[in-house]
């Protein structure tokens, strides 16, 4: 019995051998990534079955006169029984894929022992798919491990080859010599199947918490990546990101070069290529321009895909993730790599996930900024709310009053009431209808018109229908003082300003003009771009309201300012005739 | 003792001793150590109850009766497997609802008295610890058989495993190893049952013939007498089996380990389904061993028989499928007296230590540590009896246990639960009568006074084997009469809604400890 058992371990021995550097061929280990499909228990079913095959050529052939042949089993006569060791693959085949695969994958060693023949023909061959199927289901039963434990595995390999012996009996039971035939092969089947299900099982285990591995080390690099490229996505010019974040992914990632563009041009390059892949290059490349459209990672695998100038470029690969912020793509991170076959699905996942947190990153910044936005907004306008020049010189505008035209004083009073209510909108909602700000507008403009009677006029034309319309508070409001305070500044009389609303196409435009002296050409260009220090209360407004209008409702909607050629200035925007947003929704 | 019994052997002991490993890990709270946590579905909760209740004594001594007494033997199975059917109606679901981790809770759970609980308590304890006696001095007296291991040696292998599988496992290990254990029995002896079978080219009549051939009863086999000639024994045991398993603590218990009654229903299902099947394998098993062994070799090793299901094996398929059927007998009887152990423990730790030692009032971990302790000494306690009982017949405990628990648990159960008359003079009363009667009856009985061999050198008072039809009706009697002739006065709760809570779950005002 020693001896038998010594040949059946190895000949397992063998198998494991061979299975073990199967698992070392990657086409082979995908077929252990547990996708379902037809298909796949299929090929899966195929693939144990061939391995039961194999086990029970490489068994061995007992006569019945009790002498072991040592042969590999071609053929069996009809006075020998084959000792087979199919039942370790068939019981892996259960214990991975399932009932279906185990059954699938015992039909056909059970097909092979069938034709094989010999003693015991129909037990040997009936015991694999019973096995496989039963596999399957205890397989089921212990649903929640992935892979069993090898221990459970060795327990649960001990069944099989009792059973088999049990089917031997059955199958042949007035047999005298079939009772001395399992006691010679009972415990040795057993104890070689068993151990080599419990070694099948800890390999298959190792392969698979290889692959776990492999994936978690990758969305830690990926997470790590993310974190790391904060302080650069942070930072205020484009160019200092983009450099950023292309030292950041070459000294990470094992790429050939990375290059990041905005959406005309190279911004930053790093790594191979940088002879050619210049900053300031054009974007040209059909495939940039397609991921800049569709918003979605593209893969190219050939030169020919990249469709780099250069012949001696050599850069083979590329994975293209578009960084989009507001529905917009504001530019390429282009990943590099040598050979197209560097390309792994790992790397693909990376560069999804990559993507997807920046595109995060960056919505979290913007809406930090506008956070700070409002808040330098509330901030000043709490100052205008207790402005205190205005405040006084009102004041005493209405005091002088009281006396000659106190219905006046009342008016002005109530509308500085009016200004000052309206002035905390500013504190608890960032879009209000377009009707309060004309009230609010209306307040200030009577206060001022009151004060400066004679000195200019404040005209407002407003059509009727466009009050429904979202805008953020106190966006009119500061034009009309900009306009009173520099451009009127130096204006004693015949001082004017309008302020018109009007529908032009899809489009609101809202427009303060002035016939004062106009926005000195230095500060022109900036003016709204960046706060304008040097005067008191002045130059935030502008860039404020400038800010509040490019958040809330976009680039398009920002402010215009320009001189006219006939003296003074023109500051305008446009706001959606239709409403695009909710009032609460932000 | 040869390579594969041993190998077969350390096979089982390592399995279930992993098992009991992985339980620790999930056995550390009382509810995990006591009840699974209730966390059993039904099904496998039917196939541990199964597992607790076929013993080995069950086992090889149904098969080996079949084999020797013919159709009386079957019958003396169905008396197990009907008793089911006494639970699954009147008692499952009430017990479930009512109780937490002991049968002291859920008398309790009306009566609310330290001293009812002890009683209940001290009643589990007897029950349990009697039962486990002859299991493990079969079990010693089997393994010598088999492994050719010294009796001591035996009982002390299975006393040490069944209490590590209990200190450190709990439930889960317990429920886990008998849930194995019903695997390889039922598996076992089904393919068994086939190869049996196959030998007689599958005929039915064939194997009835030879059966006639190798049995002294000959054609006489099929008919019953041969073990039961005395109406009155045959009723007065067949009463005890029918109503016994019904007040079993260690079966009831059981009922705690799912979630709900649903999975309650399910499990004795399972259990009757499975045990039923068992008792078919059995009759085909023991019928080979008398067709195919033989009378003269079966009785040769054992008077009653008990070893024929392993030499049916032996002969079927020599060393390698004996070893087999050995190392089932062994797993049954480890998964029995674990179940048994944990009962005991559950009755002293539970309901005497926690509640009535500490009143309710200690903590968890506490609780639990009291729990393993209990377990270790009741595991020593009962592995020095059985040492010390070796050379006892004690196959009275046997019908001890099944007697007692219909006697005192059963109509303590249902009245409580059904009879609105019922109080706690009555419960108490019930127990004890039910008790002191059974012991009486056994003493005077012919177990014990015996002419020939019993301890008391006499002709026995009551010539009853199985005094369960005087027993019986006595314990229903004490419990009715002590309800009926005390005055209604204890701190019962409103039977209204305690009867409510039995029978549908919605708990009233009180709350559950």
């Amino acid at each position: 019995m020693m001896d038998l058992t010594m040949v059946l371990f190895e000949r397992l021995g063998l198998l494991l051998v061979i299975a073990f550097v199967l698992t070392r061929i990657p086409g082979f280990r995908s077929l252990l990534y547990r996708e379902f499909s037809f298909k796949m228990a299929g090929i899966h079913a195929c693939v144990f079955g061939i391995f039961g095959i194999a086990g029970t050529l490489t068994g061995v052939v007992i006569g019945s006169d009790f002498t072991v042949t040592h042969a590999f089993v071609w053929e069996v006569e009809a006075d020998q029984m084959v000792v087979s060791s199919s039942l370790v693959a068939i019981v892996m085949a259960g214990l991975l894929g399932g009932p279906a695969v185990g059954l699938g994958a015992g039909i056909i060693a059970g097909t092979h022992l069938f034709f094989l023949g010999g003693i015991g023909f129909m037990a040997n061959s009936l015991v694999n798919p019973l096995t496989g199927l039963l596999a399957g289901f205890t397989a089921r039963f212990f649903s929640q491990e992935r892979v069993i434990s090898p221990i459970k595995a060795l327990f649960i390999g001990i069944f099989p080859p009792i059973l088999l012996m049990h089917l031997l009996l059955i199958f042949d039971s007035l047999d005298r010599t079939m009772v001395e035939l399992i006691n010679t092969i009972g415990l040795p089947v057993v104890l070689s199947n068993s151990i080599a299900i419990a070694i099948f099982t800890a390999m298959i285990a190792i392969v698979l918490r290889e692959q776990e591995n492999e994936a978690a080390f990758a969305t830690r690099q990926a997470l790590t990546i993310a974190e790391e490229a904060l302080p650069f996505l942070k930072e205020e010019s484009f160019q200092k990101k983009a450099e950023g974040i292309a030292d950041l992914f070459y000294a990470r990632l094992k790429l050939a070069a990375v290059t990041v563009t905005n959406d005309k041009e190279v911004m930053a390059h790093k790594g191979l290529g940088g002879d050619h892949h210049r900053i300031g290059n054009p974007l040209i490349t059909q495939i940039s321009h397609q991921a800049l459209e569709s918003k979605e990672i593209l893969v190219a695998y050939s030169q020919a895909e990249i469709q780099c100038t250069h012949k001696k470029c050599p850069l083979e690969a590329v994975i293209i993730i578009p960084i989009w912020e507001a529905q917009q793509t504001i530019g390429l991170i282009k990943l590099y790599f040598r050979k197209p076959q560097h390309i792994r699905p790992v790397e693909l996942m990376l560069a999804e996930g990559l993507g997807q947190l920046i595109a995060n990153q960056l919505k979290t910044i913007k809406a930090e900024r506008l956070e700070l936005h409002t808040r330098d907004a509330e901030l000043s306008n709490l100052q205008a709310q207790i402005n205190p020049h205005f405040l006084f010189n009102t004041l005493h505008m209405i005091a002088a009053l009281f006396r000659k035209e106190p219905e006046k004083a009342r008016h002005i009073t109530v509308q500085l009431a009016h200004f000052m209510r309206f002035n905390l909108k500013l504190v608890s909602t960032q879009l209000v209808p377009l009707e309060k700000e004309t009230e609010h507008v209306k307040a200030y403009i009577e206060i001022i018109q009151t004060r400066f009677t004679g000195r200019m006029q404040i005209h407002f034309i407003q059509p009727e229908e466009m009050s429904h319309l979202l805008i953020p508070p106190s966006s009119i409001q500061p034009l009309v003082e900009n306009s009173v305070r520099h451009g009127l500044e130096h204006v004693s009389e015949g001082g004017r300003v309008d302020v018109k609303m009007e529908q032009v196409g899809k489009w609101i435009k809202i427009s303060v003009q002035d016939n004062g002296q106009g926005f000195p050409d230095s500060i022109l260009l900036q003016a709204g771009e960046k706060v304008l220090t040097g005067k008191p209360h002045g130059g935030t407004g502008l860039y404020n309201v400038n800010q509040r209008l490019i958040n809330l409702l976009g680039e398009e909607s920002r402010l215009h300012v320009r001189n006219l050629s006939g003296g003074g200035s023109e500051v305008h925007f446009t706001i959606p005739a239709v409403n695009t947003r909710k009032e609460d929704d932000l | 003792m040869n390579i594969t019994y041993l190998l077969f052997f350390l096979c089982i002991v390592i399995c279930t001793l992993i098992i009991t490993y992985w339980a620790a890990r999930q056995s550390k709270t009382t509810n995990q150590f006591y009840i699974a946590a209730g966390r059993l579905t039904g099904t496998q909760n039917g196939m541990a109850i199964a597992g607790d209740y076929i013993s080995a004594a069950s086992f090889l001594g149904i098969v080996g009766t079949i084999a020797i007494n013919g159709f009386d033997g079957f019958l003396y199975a169905i008396g197990f497997l009907v008793s089911y059917l006494i639970v699954l109606f009147f008692i499952a679901e009430p017990v479930h609802r009512l109780g937490k981790y002991s049968l002291g809770d859920v008398i309790c759970a009306r009566f609310p008295s330290y001293k009812m609980r002890g009683i209940m308590a001290v009643g589990a304890l007897i029950i349990s610890i009697f039962y486990m006696i002859p299991q493990l001095v079969a079990a010693g007296l089997l393994i010598r058989l088999l492994l050719d291991i010294n009796y001591s040696a035996s009982v002390l292998i299975i006393g040490i495993l069944m209490t590590i599988y209990v200190v450190f496992g709990g439930m889960f290990a317990t429920s886990w190893v008998q849930i194995v254990k019903t695997v390889l029995l039922l598996s076992g002896t089904f393919l068994l049952a086939l190869i049996v079978f196959s030998r007689f080219n599958w005929s039915i009549p064939n194997l009835l013939e030879q059966v006639t051939l190798g049995s002294p009863l000959g054609d006489q086999f099929s008919l019953p007498g041969h073990l039961f000639n005395n109406p009155l024994e045959t009723l007065s045991l067949h009463l005890a089996l029918i109503l016994g398993t019904a007040g079993l603590p260690h079966i009831l218990i059981r009922l705690f380990t799912v979630r709900n009654t649903v999975e309650v229903r399910k499990s004795l299902l399972t259990a009757s389904w499975i045990i039923g099947a068992f008792y078919l394998i059995a009759l085909v098993l023991g019928l080979g061993a008398v067709a195919l062994v033989g009378f003269e070799e079966l009785v040769l090793l054992d008077p009653f028989g008990n070893l024929a299901a392993p030499l049916l094996a032996e002969s079927l398929g020599g060393d390698f499928l004996m070893a087999f059927i050995a190392a089932i007998a062994f797993t049954t009887i480890v998964a029995v007296v674990a179940g048994l152990v944990i009962s005991a423990t559950t009755a002293f730790s539970h309901d005497i230590y926690f509640h009535i030692l500490k009143r309710g009032n200690t903590s968890e971990k506490k609780r639990l540590r009291a729990a393993r302790w209990t377990a270790f000494f009741i595991g020593l306690l009962s592995t020095l009896l059985a040492l010390g009982l070796r050379n006892m017949n004690v196959t009275f405990l046997v019908s001890l246990t099944f007697i007692v628990a219909a006697s005192s648990n059963l109509p303590v159960l249902l009245f409580t639960i059904y009879w609105r008359r019922f109080n706690q003079t009555g419960a108490i009363s019930g127990m004890l009568s039910g008790l002191t009667v059974s012991l009486i009856l056994l003493f005077l009985g012919p177990h014990v006074m015996n002419p020939d061999g019993g301890w008391i050198a006499a002709e026995a008072v009551v010539p009853l084997y199985n005094p369960g039809i005087i027993a019986i009706p006595a314990g229903f009697l004490g419990a009715y009469l002590g309800a009926v002739l005390s005055r209604n006065k204890e701190n019962t709760v409103p039977f209204a809604s305690f009867y409510l809570q039995a029978q549908t779950g919605i708990e009233g005002r009180r709350n559950r400890s």
